[in-house]
């Protein structure tokens, strides 16, 4: 026996089959029909010769002597089947509206050429991709990942994303695709909708959260989260630092170090191209292994004006973003320095060395109680001095000076805690306490332009006494002892800095003298707190840093030419950014600097991710009921009008 | 039913201008009197007007002033025979008169004037074959035996027109002017056959298509089943408005078509119906009012 389908898989309301039994009624209802008149006629010859030239005449009495009812069964019927909810099961592309944010990177390694053109432009042929398979009811976002999210795109429909790719281009910071992911989630608050975020980066370093943690945590929302990945990561060779500047004994000379890296597989001869002011004057080659740093260093001579220095690596690699690094060297100027000091014959003698081998400073002595005015002078220096001596308006001296913008540096003094005047407590960044008699480190609390790590090191040297200070509450610690206290640290005063040098110059408190720090240092020290407060006093950056603020109307002219009138600026292009401002203009040299942005060969685990050629928009069929009941229903309509045709035809007019 | 004694009366009630017009059947309308050898003067008539003036007797109207014309021996041989379809198709009736009676009245109409003009009639009937011929003869007792034949006639059977008229034709000696009734409800060849063949033995001929309004006009609707009452068979129809319209039609063409076959042999077609009085039907006949009368539309 045939195993026949249930009603049920093809119909979704079989109870309404049950009406055929309205056929019972109806075929009583004809059969009980009174028996057609007899008529004694005189001839049928006309009545026959009619009834015979009746089109299915003859066919259709075999089987029925009124059409009618076959016609009112066959309407019944068909209402009937489309009652019961008739279906066919079918296989349907099934697209609910869906509500979908496309995350960019737009890192300085999405500029890689690895891939035709580039990552970026291959991220955004991805991007199209999503973007054409979505419906108009669908609704898209964009966001750039760059040092930080950027919403290109609010919200909006298919075609306002496909303009907005258009616009977009990567930058040349890093990227934290975490974040963004983490901050496309909150965007996708809508209910009612499938959400997705599609991640198209080459997944290189990243800043912040990691990508893979962001993702989790959309999925526990319910988003879905897939990555698409658009590198190969073959070549690439980057000057990951530079480090220009004069030398300390002789500022007409400069010294210029960078590290040339080579991301790739193979040993290379990477030759550097050395520029100063846009000349090219010289170039390094050398052999760089795979995987490995080499370092390029180079001397030259250069007036006391501003120079820029740049360095280009000669090769043709997938990045090239990595490839150029800038550097400033600042104007030199002929600085002033009184050094107020009654030793000398202990530490300060070595202040004194240092300061003399500074070939821009000319040094001048002061032993309390003679204080020369201060009016001429740039910076003083309090070294060891006796405070007793030091004749009242000295210290109003001092303040005066830094107020007009000059600089004081106090260094440790063994009355320097004994200094009741107010308007030197005022001055000092800290508070100074007593003297503490503990060996200890010094350890960097920030890697500032005075202790440039690159130059400047701690490592060797070994504190034994030092005065035990609290920083006040605007001042900036550059470094301090193990315990904490204060070692470096300086304030702004009106427009000038007042600087705390705690590391001691005597022998007897620390073995900083002797280190070869110590005149680079002072020369540090002594340029930097020169530098006009209000002015950018850091010329490098890297990509990614915002520009420091500067007070006053300023317009930013940029590497590509943008100008900006705020200081409120994210640096996210390699170049030399030039800061004009109402004390006058600086250099801003940004480079990559990144290291891990460079290496674009590496590639994190961002776990199943699809390579961008693969990269296809899964349209998922599913089974579906297809239903059909208004076939059934325009059937019996169709079938109603040819009653009422077939009943005019017949000749009743609304009986 | 019997023939319509008030028909007789009323026939007798005809008016001179009447009679006179019926006598003007019997001159014959084809003004063809021949004369010529062996024809004699056996009687005269008086005048009417339309009569050939060179048939008047001007002896007679010397002695009495007034216009008689000689009548020959050829004149009086235009006999009337009267034949009259007998079939069970004639017995049928709506209401009123079935078509024999009312055929049969118009007959014996035909027969009454005969005998006011001293003239000679027969009566015949037929079916599928001839029956009760009445031969010709004269007077009043010949005409009341007619009118016992017609009363007492059963109807059955089919017709067969051809058959009977090559039958009848045998009958007839001389020129005849012969009147045929009939519903000529049989296939159009056979009718025409009929006609033919009697036409050829006619001095004239005048064919009365004689039809109930019920025929005409189908007074059913639904559902009907009909049964021919002359072979018994059967055809179920729906009467919409549409088929009694195709039905009307064909049967306005089967009239015509005998219209047509009668035109081309010179015979006279006229239809009647049995719903109209007899007796201006009787008349129209006879003053050929209905020349170009066609069946009254359904």
């Amino acid at each position: 026996m045939p195993a026949y389908p249930p009603l049920s898989s093809f119909l979704g309301f079989p109870q309404a089959l049950w009406g055929f039994a309205l056929f019972i009624p109806l075929i009583l209802l004809y059969l009980l029909k009174p028996k057609p008149k007899r008529i004694i006629f005189s001839s049928i010859m006309f009545i026959h010769r009619i009834e015979k030239s009746k089109r299915f005449a003859s066919a259709l009495k075999r089987f029925v002597t009124d059409p009618l009812l076959l016609i009112q069964m066959l309407i019944i019927a068909l209402l009937l089947a489309s009652i019961s909810d008739p279906f066919y099961k079918t296989k349907e592309v099934v697209k609910e509206r869906t509500a979908v944010i496309i995350v960019l990177d737009g890192s300085a390694s999405m500029k890689a050429t690895d891939v035709s053109p580039d990552r970026f432009s291959a991220a955004v042929k991805a991007a199209r991709k999503v973007v054409g398979s979505l419906t108009p009811e669908d609704t898209v976002a964009i966001v750039l990942s760059e040092k930080i999210p950027i919403l290109a795109l609010k919200r909006g429909a298919p075609a306002d994303a496909l303009r907005a790719l258009d616009a977009l281009k990567p930058s040349d910071s890093p990227a934290s695709l975490g974040d963004a992911v983490y901050f496309s989630k909150d965007l996708l608050s809508e209910a009612n909708v499938s959400k997705k975020i599609y991640v198209l980066s080459d997944f290189s370093f990243q800043d912040g959260m990691g990508v893979d943690a962001a993702k989790n945590i959309a999925l526990r929302d319910g988003i879905d989260v897939e990555f698409v990945r658009v590198s190969e990561g073959r070549k690439n060779f980057a000057i990951n630092s530079i480090l220009a500047q004069r030398m300390p004994a002789d500022k007409t000379r400069a010294y210029l170090s960078f590290m040339v890296t080579n991301y790739g597989t193979k040993e290379e001869n990477v030759k550097a191209d050395i520029k100063l002011d846009n000349q090219t004057f010289d170039s390094i080659e050398k052999v760089v292994p795979p995987q490995a740093s080499v370092l390029y260093t180079r001397e030259f001579s250069v007036s006391w004006r501003e120079h820029q220095v740049e360095v280009e690596l000669d090769e043709d690699d997938d990045l090239a973003v990595d490839n150029r690094v800038y550097a400033y060297l600042p104007e030199m100027r002929t600085l002033r320095v009184l050094l107020i000091s009654n030793d000398f014959v202990g530490g300060d003698r070595f202040v004194r060395y240092a300061l003399n081998s500074i070939n821009n400073v000319r040094l001048y002595d002061s032993a309390p109680p003679v204080t020369p005015p201060t009016d001429d002078v740039d910076t003083v220096i309090l070294g060891n001095f006796e405070s007793g001596k030091v004749l009242p308006g000295t210290y109003d001296d001092l303040a005066r000076l830094v107020e007009r913008g000059g600089a004081l540096v106090v260094t440790p003094s063994t009355g320097l805690y004994s200094i009741s005047e107010k308007t030197f407590q005022e001055l000092l960044p800290v508070y100074i306490g007593g003297v503490v008699n503990k060996e200890t480190e010094v350890l960097r609390k920030i890697n500032h332009e005075v202790i440039d790590e690159r130059e400047v090191v701690f490592e060797e040297t070994a504190v034994k006494r030092y005065f035990k200070v609290e920083a006040k509450k605007d001042a900036v610690v550059l470094a301090a002892a193990r315990d904490g206290t204060p070692l470096i640290a300086y304030t702004a005063y009106g427009k000038g800095k007042v600087f705390y040098l705690g590391l001691s110059s005597d022998p007897e408190w620390s073995n900083f003298y002797y280190t070869s720090s110590y005149p680079i240092l002072w020369s540090r020290l002594i340029d930097w707190v020169n530098v006009p407060l209000g002015e950018i006093s850091v010329s490098s950056f890297a990509a990614g840093e915002y520009l420091p603020k500067v007070k006053g109307n300023v317009v930013v002219t940029t590497p590509s030419g943008k100008k900006i009138k705020s200081s409120n600026l994210l640096l996210d292009e390699v170049g030399v950014y030039y800061v004009d401002h109402e004390s006058g203009s600086d250099t801003v040299n940004v480079n990559l600097a990144n290291p891990k942005e460079s290496n674009i060969t590496s590639i994190i685990e961002a776990g199943e991710a699809v390579s961008s050629e693969k990269f296809r928009i899964e349209e998922e069929e599913v089974d579906v009921d297809k239903k059909v009941y208004t076939w059934f229903a325009y059937a019996a309509l169709a079938v109603l009008a040819f009653e009422a045709f077939f009943l005019r035809r017949r000749g009743y007019y609304g009986e | 039913m019997p023939i319509d004694a008030s028909f007789i009366d009323e026939l007798k009630k005809l008016t001179l201008m009447s009679r006179r017009r019926v006598s003007s059947v019997y001159a014959g309308t084809k003004k063809s009197i021949q004369q010529g050898k062996g024809i004699e003067v056996v009687d005269h008539r008086e005048y009417f007007p339309g009569d050939d003036p060179e048939t008047v007797d001007w002896k007679i109207y010397g002695r009495t002033e007034k216009l008689y014309i000689k009548r020959y021996e050829e004149e009086k041989n235009l006999a009337l025979h009267i034949l009259l379809d007998a079939s069970s198709s004639m017995s049928f009736k709506l209401a009123g008169m079935s078509k024999f009676d009312y055929a049969g009245s118009l007959a014996a109409g035909f027969g009454y004037v005969a005998v006011a003009e001293n003239e000679k009639f027969s009566i015949s009937l037929f079916g599928e074959r001839l029956r009760s011929v009445l031969p010709l003869a004269r007077g009043k007792t010949h005409f009341f035996k007619a009118i016992d034949i017609l009363n007492s006639t059963e109807l059955r059977g089919k017709t067969n027109l051809p058959e009977c008229m090559q039958e009848y034709k045998k009958l007839i000696r001389s020129k005849a002017y012969v009147i045929l009734f009939s519903d000529f409800l049989e296939p159009l060849p056979q009718v025409e056959e009929g006609i033919y063949r009697i036409a050829k033995s006619s001095a004239e001929l005048l064919l009365v298509h004689v039809l109930d309004p019920g025929e005409v006009k189908l007074a059913w609707t639904d559902d009907i089943i009909f049964e021919d009452v002359e072979d018994h068979g059967e055809e179920r129809s729906f009467l919409s408005p549409r088929f009694k319209e195709n039905y009307h039609k064909s049967l306005l063409d089967h009239a015509f078509a005998i219209r047509g076959i009668c035109d081309r042999l010179g015979v006279d077609f006229y239809s009647v119906l049995t719903d109209q009085p007899i007796f201006p039907t009787f008349v129209s006949l006879i003053n050929r009012e209905m020349e170009n009368a066609s069946l009254p539309s359904a």
